[in-house]
This record gives structure tokens, C-alpha cells and sequence, in this order.
């Protein structure tokens, strides 16, 4: 299979193992995407559906004692599953970076972000690089950007913190961003500001975006793609309208009907999706969202584990029953 | 109940941080919550929204001005009575439960303080009112601790409700829980509040969920009731410019992207408010008097709003067109 140039990364049969005295869990199970260059691909699930652990694998930044396996994981031609630690290393903060959803937690309390920030310039390109620094917070929206160089973390409010973090993760320029819900611990009117400044920053730098959220507001903002995650397998991927207008796999349209949204009538009950996301995820034969799926049948939990179809039209859905469903109607709900 | 012109402040620093200020978390907030309604309280972080919401519960004492309880002032009322009108159902179902008592003691315990009734009486009604919001039977002497997230909000619903309050705030009941147990808990709160004819002031953050399930909508601003509106009216056509921009702020499923409205600068601190209207230095259609005088508040078509453009038409019809 040839692989565009404009590739940055292909992530192939991911798998993550916890051992956990006898038993084992794996949270994420036979995951594959692609993302090209200035392309933003959003990872979307609810808690426990392995979306976080799939981006912090990327870059081998799982905790020690999981286990991760994958028949490729190549970032711009290089195979990152089989890279040495040093390698790694390289790569952070410098090809790939990394934006994480807590700005508080993930900056250091006891530095000033100047020292902070000129620490990822000096470990990958060395030279303090104070102007780059400069230039960049200032690129991020920050005023004053000279004067906030000797601030500690705690004197920034979320949102500033949230731009010295997609600031620090942009210095050298990356290829690939990875950012897990970035904006999730912050107000509306500054998660559209930030929303909007990752997306024009990624015109200006070209970079591919991977973005990990439980918000479909912000799928639908910000994402060319969507992959959505149910118990640790993509469930749907496809163009982000295609997905969210016409969704093909019942769990994405169910979760779609919880949403409160302008356009549905007011007043009347949400979509419900019965039980609950599976604690501890295992290996099952069949669908693993059988048990809450409104159109589940006996073939649904026979074995073997229901593989990702190609749909056409780069849509794929991990259904076994003929699709598409009923979209039209629910078109109609909403175009009313 | 009815909030007139309250106030709350706090005195921060002084000793060694250098001289005390007053922190203004409530700045003269008048609110009505009409019985048998659902009024959503919307607002960015710091607004004085949870400040509000503890002292319309009479859990905090306002600094001035007045809560009114069935027209009786809430500073009159015993703890007990005020418990017996007013309950609330918190963000956090993982911290508002006590991890040491069982989901019985937990429901029960209003019982206990409130009526006079049996073991078995009380144990009845427990039971009665957790199948009510979906919780099985057995689960009565189970702790929290073995429950899920969605779970035990419904036994904090439970809780609230056992004693048939004529008001519940919910300050932010769903932000904890996953988009499917949202839902779930959403539709029980709508059918309860229609079966129980209970008024629910509802704060959130989510203006998705304020949309589709109150009939009114207040919405502040470091400290005050900038817009009150119904519903529908309120998010078709948003009229103050804090209100549009927040609105236009939310990212929809079902829209595509559109342009959002860049507030600049960000929040304002509640220690150093702004002169006149607290929000010019954000606002796109800041005129002179903006800085100088603060508005006051002026009736609408279904509610107040608290904005000087009001009174100059043409600029006002222009930004009520944006806000679309």
C-alpha cells in the first residue's frame, strides 16, 4: 500500500493491556487511523472509552505497567513502536507536541513559564530562544508577553495557562499536535477563543491535530475527521459532517440523541442509551455494545469481534447490520 | 422565592498581602423563581453564580438586601423550615454523598429530621421514592462507594425530593457525568419537575441543557442579572451583547463552524469591577456612557435586561443581528 507524502501519521491495530494480578484488561482494542498534514482528526468517547490512553500511546507515554502493542505506528516514515527511548525523547516537544487537558497540573508550580517554555527551545534546538518564545505567546494571544515571561503558573488564569501550554507545544514547529480535551476545564466563550486559535495556527503552521474530546459541539467546530470510541474500539470514523448528519452505527446516533441542542423540541425526553459504558473491558466475541444497542439480535454476540467495515466514501462502521438505518428520519427531526 | 437587590462580600488580603479589599461575588441581584417553574441560571466561572445559589439555600447570609421565602424574609425563617422549602442537588454526586452512610440513611435522613414516622414507615418511603428515580430496592443498604456516577446522582435527586421541597436548586447537576447518563438524568428531572410541580432553579454552564429544559433563563455577569428572558425568545434572539457573544460562544453538533465572537480581555476580577456597566471593556458596542454610568434595568417583551444600548435603537438592532 503506498502512503501519501502528505502522511504524518498511521497508527495501526493498537492494542493496550493492563495485567492486574490474574486477570487482564485491555482498554483499547484494534484501533487504526491515519492523519495528514494540516489536518485535524478528533477522537471522541465518552470516560472509559480508551480515547485518552490511544493518544498518550502515540508517544509512549502510557503508564508502566500497560502494555501496548501495534503492528505500526509511523510518524512520518519512522516507526515509533519500535523507537528507542532517546528517540522518543527527541521527538517530544519538538516534532510532536503535546497539549494536555489541565493547564494547572501540567505546568510546573515552582518555575516561571518563561524558564519553562525556554527550557523546550533550549533541549531540542538549543540557545535560550527568549525571542521565539516571545514572538510565539504573543502569536497565542498573550499581552505583554516580555513582562509575563517571569509569571508563575498561578498567576495566569486557565485560559492564559491553556495558551502557554499550546504556545509551549507549538515552539519548535511540529508536525503533529496531540491535544487531550484542551478545553474541557474551561468556560465557553474561552473555549471558542482557544478552539479558534488552534485552528488558525494550524493553517499558519500546517500541522496535523489530533484532538481528543467527549464534546460533539467541539467535533463538529473543529474536526476534517472524526474517530468515535466506544470500550475501546473505533466504533465509526468518517468526514466529520458525514458522521455527526448521517451517523451509520447505532451507538453514535444514540449518543447524538442525548445531546440537548437547538432544533430539538424543547421540553420533551433526551435519547436514553440503557446501562453503562463497561467498567473493566475485555476481549468479548460479538459487538461490545450489544448490551445497550435499541437493535441488538442474537447474531450481535456471536463470535468473532465485530471488525471495522469499510462503508465508502473513507466512512467505516463496526456494525454487522445492514446500513444505513433510518437516517432519513432523523434528518427530518432536525431540519424541522 | 424572591431574590431583592442582594448583595454579597467578602473582605480579602489585608495583614501581610497588603491592605483588605472587597471582593463584590453578588452585586444586587433581584430574582424572581415562580412556582411550578424551571429557571436556568447561566454564567462563566466567577460570575457569583454557586455564591447565589448558597445564599438563596440560606446557607450564607447575604450582605445586603433580602431573600424572600412565600413573601416571609429567608432571615426570619428557621434552618428546619427553610430545609423544608428549599433543597439542594449539587454538582459532584462523588463528594455530596456521605462515603460513610448507606444510600437509605442518606434518603432517609430528611425523613428523620423533618417528619415523624416509624423505622418501617420511613424504610417504605425510602424505597418508595429510590424506585421512583430508578434505583433498585436491594440498593438500600448499599454506600455510595459501590455506585456509579449516574447512580448516585439519582440518589442525590432522591434525597432532594423525598421531602416534596416547592424548590430545588441544582447547581449543575450534570457536569460530573458522561453524555449518556446526562440524558438519562435530565429526563428524570424534567418528568419529576412535571409530576411534582416542584420549581427548579437550574445553573449551568451547559446552555444546551438550560435550553431545553427550563422556561425562563437568567443570565449573569460578574455579579449581576445582565438578561432575563423566556427561554425561546431569549435564544432566538439574544439582546444583550454578553448574552450574544456567550451564546455564540457554544459549539453546536448541528451547525457547522461559524464565526464566535472574541471577548478579548478576560474576566473580570470581582475584587476591581469596572466603573458603569461591568462589562464595557468587553463589549463590541461600548459607548461613552458605558464607562461612566452603570445601566439600569429595563423591562422587555418577557423579561429585563440591564444594557445602555437599549435606548439607542439602531446600534441595538444591529447587534441583535449579529447574535443570530
Amino acid at each position: 500500500m503506498s502512503t501519501p507524502v502528505s502522511r504524518v501519521l498511521t497508527v495501526e491495530r493498537l492494542r493496550i493491556e493492563f495485567a492486574a494480578g490474574q486477570s487482564r484488561s485491555a482498554p483499547v482494542r484494534d484501533v487504526s487511523f491515519a492523519i495528514d498534514r494540516a489536518e485535524t482528526l478528533c477522537i471522541v468517547g465518552e470516560s472509559g472509552s480508551g480515547k485518552s490512553l490511544t493518544a498518550l500511546a502515540v508517544m509512549d507515554l502510557l503508564p508502566q505497567r500497560a502494555e501496548r502493542t501495534a503492528a505500526r505506528i509511523d510518524f512520518c516514515g519512522e516507526d515509533l513502536a519500535r523507537a528507542s527511548r532517546r528517540r522518543l525523547q527527541e521527538l517530544r516537544g519538538n516534532r510532536v507536541g503535546m497539549i494536555f487537558q489541565d493547564p494547572t497540573t501540567a505546568l510546573n508550580p515552582l518555575y516561571t513559564i518563561g524558564n519553562q517554555l525556554e527550557e523546550v527551545w533550549r533541549k531540542h534546538r538549543g540557545g535560550s530562544g527568549r525571542d521565539r518564545v516571545v514572538q510565539l505567546l504573543e502569536r497565542v494571544g498573550i499581552s505583554g508577553a516580555a513582562e509575563r515571561l517571569n509569571q508563575y503558573p498561578h498567576q495566569l488564569s486557565g485560559g492564559l495557562r491553556q495558551r502557554v501550554m499550546i504556545a509551549m507545544a507549538l515552539l519548535c514547529e511540529p508536525q503533529l499536535v496531540i491535544a487531550d480535551e484542551p478545553t474541557t476545564a474551561l468556560d465557553v466563550t474561552v473555549q471558542a477563543q482557544i478552539l479558534a486559535l488552534l485552528a488558525s495556527l494550524q493553517r499558519e503552521f500546517g500541522m496535523a491535530l489530533i484532538l481528543i474530546t467527549h464534546d460533539f459541539g467541539v467535533v463538529s467546530q473543529i474536526a476534517d475527521h472524526v474517530a468515535v470510541m466506544y470500550a475501546g474500539q473505533i466504533v465509526e470514523t468518517g468526514s466529520t459532517r458525514d458522521v455527526l448528519d448521517t451517523p451509520l452505527h447505532p451507538y453514535t446516533r444514540a449518543l447524538l440523541e442525548c445531546i440537548p441542542e437547538p432544533g430539538r423540541p424543547r421540553l420533551q425526553p433526551l435519547g436514553v442509551i440503557p446501562g453503562m459504558v463497561p467498567s473493566r473491558i475485555t476481549d468479548a466475541p460479538g459487538c461490545t455494545f450489544a448490551n445497550r444497542c435499541s437493535l441488538v439480535s442474537a447474531d450481535c454476540r456471536r463470535p468473532p469481534v465485530v471488525p471495522l467495515k469499510d462503508q465508502g466514501n473513507g466512512r467505516a462502521s463496526r456494525c454487522i447490520l445492514p446500513l444505513p438505518i433510518r437516517t432519513d428520519s432523523l434528518r427530518a427531526e432536525f431540519s424541522a | 422565592m424572591e431574590a431583592r437587590d442582594v448583595h454579597a462580600r467578602f473582605r480579602v488580603g489585608g495583614g501581610l498581602s497588603g491592605p483588605a479589599r472587597t471582593l463584590r461575588a453578588v452585586n444586587g441581584v433581584s430574582l424572581q423563581l415562580r412556582r411550578g417553574e424551571v429557571l436556568g441560571l447561566v454564567g462563566e466561572s466567577g460570575c457569583g453564580k454557586s455564591t447565589l445559589s448558597k445564599i438563596l439555600l440560606g446557607l450564607q447570609s447575604p450582605t445586603s438586601g433580602e431573600v424572600y421565602l412565600d413573601g416571609g424574609p429567608l432571615s426570619s425563617l428557621g434552618r428546619k423550615h427553610i430545609a423544608s422549602c428549599v433543597q439542594p442537588i449539587f454538582q459532584d454526586p462523588f463528594a455530596s454523598l456521605n462515603a460513610r452512610q448507606t444510600v437509605g440513611e442518606i434518603v432517609g435522613l430528611p425523613l428523620r429530621v423533618h417528619r415523624e414516622m416509624s423505622r418501617a414507615d420511613r424504610r417504605q418511603s425510602v424505597k418508595a421514592m429510590l424506585d421512583r428515580v430508578g434505583i433498585a430496592e436491594q440498593m438500600v443498604d448499599v454506600f455510595p462507594h459501590e455506585l456509579s456516577g449516574g447512580q448516585r446522582q439519582r440518589v442525590a435527586i432522591a434525597r432532594a425530593l423525598i421531602l416534596r421541597p416547592p424548590i430545588v436548586i441544582c447547581d449543575e447537576p450534570t457536569s460530573a457525568l458522561d453524555v449518556s447518563v446526562q440524558a438519562q438524568i435530565l429526563n428524570l428531572l424534567m418528568e419529576l419537575q412535571r409530576e411534582l410541580g416542584t420549581s427548579y432553579l437550574l445553573i449551568s454552564h451547559n446552555l444546551g441543557i438550560v435550553e431545553h429544559i427550563a422556561s425562563r433563563v437568567a443570565v449573569m455577569y460578574a455579579g449581576r442579572i445582565v438578561e432575563v428572558g423566556e427561554t425561546e425568545a431569549l435564544f432566538r434572539a439574544p439582546q444583550h451583547p454578553y448574552t450574544q457573544a456567550l451564546l455564540a460562544a457554544v459549539p453546536r453538533v448541528r451547525s457547522a463552524k461559524r464565526e464566535i465572537v472574541d471577548l478579548g480581555t478576560s474576566f473580570p476580577n470581582p475584587v476591581d469591577l469596572p466603573q458603569g456597566c461591568t462589562f464595557h471593556p468587553r463589549c463590541r458596542f461600548a459607548s461613552e456612557i458605558c464607562s461612566a454610568t452603570a445601566p439600569s434595568i429595563t423591562a422587555t417583551a418577557t423579561g429585563t435586561i440591564e444594557c445602555h444600548l437599549i435606548s439607542q435603537p439602531d446600534k441595538f438592532r444591529l447587534s441583535a443581528a449579529v447574535g443570530q
